[in-house]
């Protein structure tokens, strides 16, 4: 009892200090559950990851190796890696550009005067509450039942099988899925940052004489350029780190066509057992996608409004 | 003084954060030392009632509820145990989680003939059975079949096998026989093409499905494929040192498909089931568990199943491997209870009561396979005319992959890209 008060006087003593002093202690102590919970759960796995990435782990087995470096090595050397890596980029790009500029056009359009203008943002946003996996199974009947027929009816080769049969438009399915159940957020980031557009700069600029097109580079375009910065990191990550709507779409094929990195760490982690392996693959990934988010912040901070 | 409650408040806050976490890691300490019953059970069999709790881990959601039947009878009987079944998706997934944090179920089912189940013995983690009375009710032959390295770590209860799902109406009307062959098979797929109906259904676009199709179908022409498959992971022997055999497997995949629908890599599992079901196609050539799904889309038609015919009609053989089995972990504390719900399901009422409402054919002693389905299927398995498909001994990573070949084969890849692909895939790939 004696050592836990003179303790306590202690412990009050060194925060009652000064002022600004016990208030930072205290903001601090308001972090704490933050921080743990972020230490425990982030910084220590990923600790661990880095380590894990050094062994031939199995993901089951109590033992383990250290191999050092080897399995990066191993990375580069892998062909369905660098296969996945060039899937991965591809699909990133055409489902970036469509995503944003998808998102964009009907941003401008639900920010326009149309009629029941509540209604339709929250159909244009209904997607967004889906699950991917879901999309992707009923998707899957899409492209089954529905599109062959459309096709057929229209005399379109390509369209009258089942889009993700075919190594080369499987791709494309994923694409439209994605962009269907992806364009709702980048949407409702350009509303938000739509409004924030000052009216009267458009009205001088109409009186000026200059077009919608015009308005729309010169004046709307560069109050955008924080949401089209946001959505670009977003959906590039999305992109980067496509998943779910390939496991419940075509797990990866046919054959190894739509094999993403993701993909690939999740069957080799999970179903080849090379744990160890597919941890230096995510640490690689993690690495690539921190160096791109940061070079477009970098180019994309300068174009933003006041600094051009 | 408010300070300091603000302080204290925030403390315990943070102190019930770290305990929250230690205190799961003396639970799966706990485990280590051979508790698999995890916290809660743990508690219960504490208490006044005494009744142990056992985690029942099965992958067969689909059978979830016949064994609910068998765990009740179980229960009526042995009324201080309690069995929980559960059946997550991806569960052969989830057990190797678990088995890995510590955390394992004391009773799950396996494919003892699976990498899967031999990644598990690699570590030593399941208990050894070898002449354990609870196999006393199985056929002999079947728990010979039934080991890993000449033991046994799991109770077989029943096979499931591969085999061609039929439209028997559709047969009867075109007055179309039972082929015995495989030159009658393409026969027979003729005259249904003839007919105007689509001779195969092919679930082509799960790579899964394909594999086994096909490792069915190399094993049922190169008797010694399993054997054989093991040299080459060793690095003994080529893909090319029977190169003819492999050709002539892979020249019949394609000859399959082109009495197959049109669209080959399009097609899932689930969508053939529903192409057989509503009459469009003839044949399907898979699990005989699609049999019974064929059945339950459409109650009215008659579906039954053959073996798929080999060159010679003596040679026909069923491709075969044990589809229901339990195991336990090594070293847990409730060995007796877990022994008991084993035996208790390998009696020979409840081994007929699953047979009956799950189609699996029985290798318990005295059950009469009465599903009439695939009855064929299982007279034949259960007349020793069986054998294990090529994958039996692949890793899962060798399995996908041949899968993924096969598809792009399919796609339009040459015979010799294929060759060389499984070359890749197998050779000296042992680690």
């Amino acid at each position: 009892m004696e050592v836990e008060h003179t303790l306590r006087r202690k412990w009050v003593g060194i925060v009652s200090r000064s002022h600004a002093n016990r208030r930072s202690f205290n903001y601090f102590l308001f972090t704490l559950p933050a921080l743990l919970l972020y230490l425990g759960f982030f910084i220590y796995p990923s600790i661990l990851g880095v380590l894990y990435s050094l062994t031939d782990w199995d993901g089951l087995s109590k033992s383990y190796h250290f191999i050092g470096l080897d399995n990066y090595f191993a990375v580069f050397k892998d062909v369905r890696f660098g296969q996945a890596l060039i899937f991965t980029f591809k699909y990133t790009i055409i489902a970036v550009i469509l995503k944003i500029a998808l998102a964009l056009g009907l941003a401008l359009l639900l920010n326009g005067n149309i009629k029941f203008r509540g209604f339709m943002r929250s159909v244009y946003f209904f997607p967004a509450v889906l699950s991917l996996i879901t999309v992707g199974l009923i998707f899957n009947q899409i492209f089954y039942t529905i599109l062959p027929k459309i096709g057929e009816q229209l005399g379109i080769e390509v369209l009258s099988k089942n889009i993700l049969g075919d190594p080369d438009t499987a791709i494309f399915g994923l694409i439209i899925v994605n962009v269907w159940s992806g364009i709702a957020v980048p949407m409702v980031i350009f509303l938000a940052g739509l409004s924030s557009v000052p009216n009267d700069l458009h009205e001088a600029a109409t009186i000026d004489g200059a077009n919608s097109l015009q308005r729309f580079f010169s004046i709307t375009l560069p109050f955008l350029i924080p949401m089209l910065n946001v959505n670009l990191v977003l959906s590039i990550k999305g992109g980067l780190t496509v998943f779910d709507s390939i496991v419940a779409m075509t797990q990866g094929g046919p054959g190894t066509a739509t094999e993403s990195i993701a993909y690939l760490i999740y069957a080799h982690g999970m179903n080849e057992f090379k744990f160890g392996y597919a941890t230096a693959e995510s640490i690689f990934i993690f690495i690539m996608i921190a160096f791109i988010s940061f070079l477009q912040l970098k180019w994309l901070n300068k174009k933003e409004v006041g600094q051009l | 003084m408010k300070f300091t409650k603000k302080i204290l408040s925030i403390a315990i806050t943070a102190c019930l954060i770290v305990a929250a976490g230690c205190s799961a890691g003396t639970e799966s300490v706990n485990n280590e030392q051979g508790s698999t019953n995890g916290a809660n059970n743990g508690q219960s069999s504490k208490n006044t009632t005494e009744k142990v709790k056992l985690e029942f881990l099965s992958n067969k959601a689909d059978v979830a509820e016949t064994m609910d039947k068998i765990i009740k009878g179980f229960q009526e009987q042995n009324p201080n145990i309690v069995i929980e079944q559960n059946t997550p998706p991806n569960m052969l997934k989830v057990l190797t989680m678990r088995f890995s944090t510590n955390d394992a179920p004391p009773v799950f089912t396996v494919y003892p003939s699976a990498p899967s189940f031999a990644q598990l013995l690699k570590d030593d983690n399941v208990a050894e059975l070898t002449g354990d009375p609870v196999l006393e009710n199985v056929e002999p032959s079947f728990v010979e079949f039934s080991q890993n390295n000449g033991k046994n770590y799991a109770v077989p209860y029943a096979l499931e096998g591969y085999g061609v799902v039929y439209n028997a109406d559709l047969f009867k009307e075109l007055n179309l026989g039972i082929p015995q062959t495989y030159n009658e098979l393409i026969q027979v797929a003729e005259k249904i093409k003839a007919a105007g109906k689509t001779p195969f259904v092919f679930a082509d676009k799960e790579h899964s499905d394909l594999r086994r199709i096909s490792a069915a179908l190399l094993g049922l022409d190169m008797t010694d494929a399993v054997p054989f498959f093991q040299d080459v992971i060793n690095g003994k022997k080529h893909i090319a040192d029977r190169e003819t055999e492999i050709r002539r497997f892979a020249e019949k995949t394609l000859e399959l498909r082109k009495y197959a629908q049109k669209d080959l890599l399009g097609m899932s599992g689930d969508n053939a089931v529903v192409e057989v079901a509503n009459g469009k196609a003839a044949m399907y050539f898979m699990g005989m568990w699609k049999a019974l799904a064929v059945k339950k889309a459409n109650p009215s038609m008659n579906v039954a199943m053959f073996a798929f015919p080999a060159e010679k009609a003596e040679d026909t053989k069923v491709a075969m491997q044990v589809g229901t089995a339990l195991a336990m972990p090594k070293d847990i504390k409730t060995p007796d209870e877990v022994k008991k719900f084993m035996a208790y399901f390998a009696t020979t009422e409840n081994a007929q009561l699953y047979s009956d409402e799950t189609g699996q054919i029985s290798v318990i002693k005295g059950v009469t396979h009465k599903v009439k389905e695939n009855i064929g299927l299982a007279e034949m398995a259960l007349a020793g005319k069986m054998y294990r498909a090529a994958d039996a001994t692949w890793t899962p990573a060798m399995q996908e992959d041949f899968g993924k070949a096969t598809q792009e084969l399919l796609g339009g890849a040459s015979l010799e890209a294929y060759l060389k692909k499984l070359e890749e895939i197998f050779y000296n790939k042992a680690s």
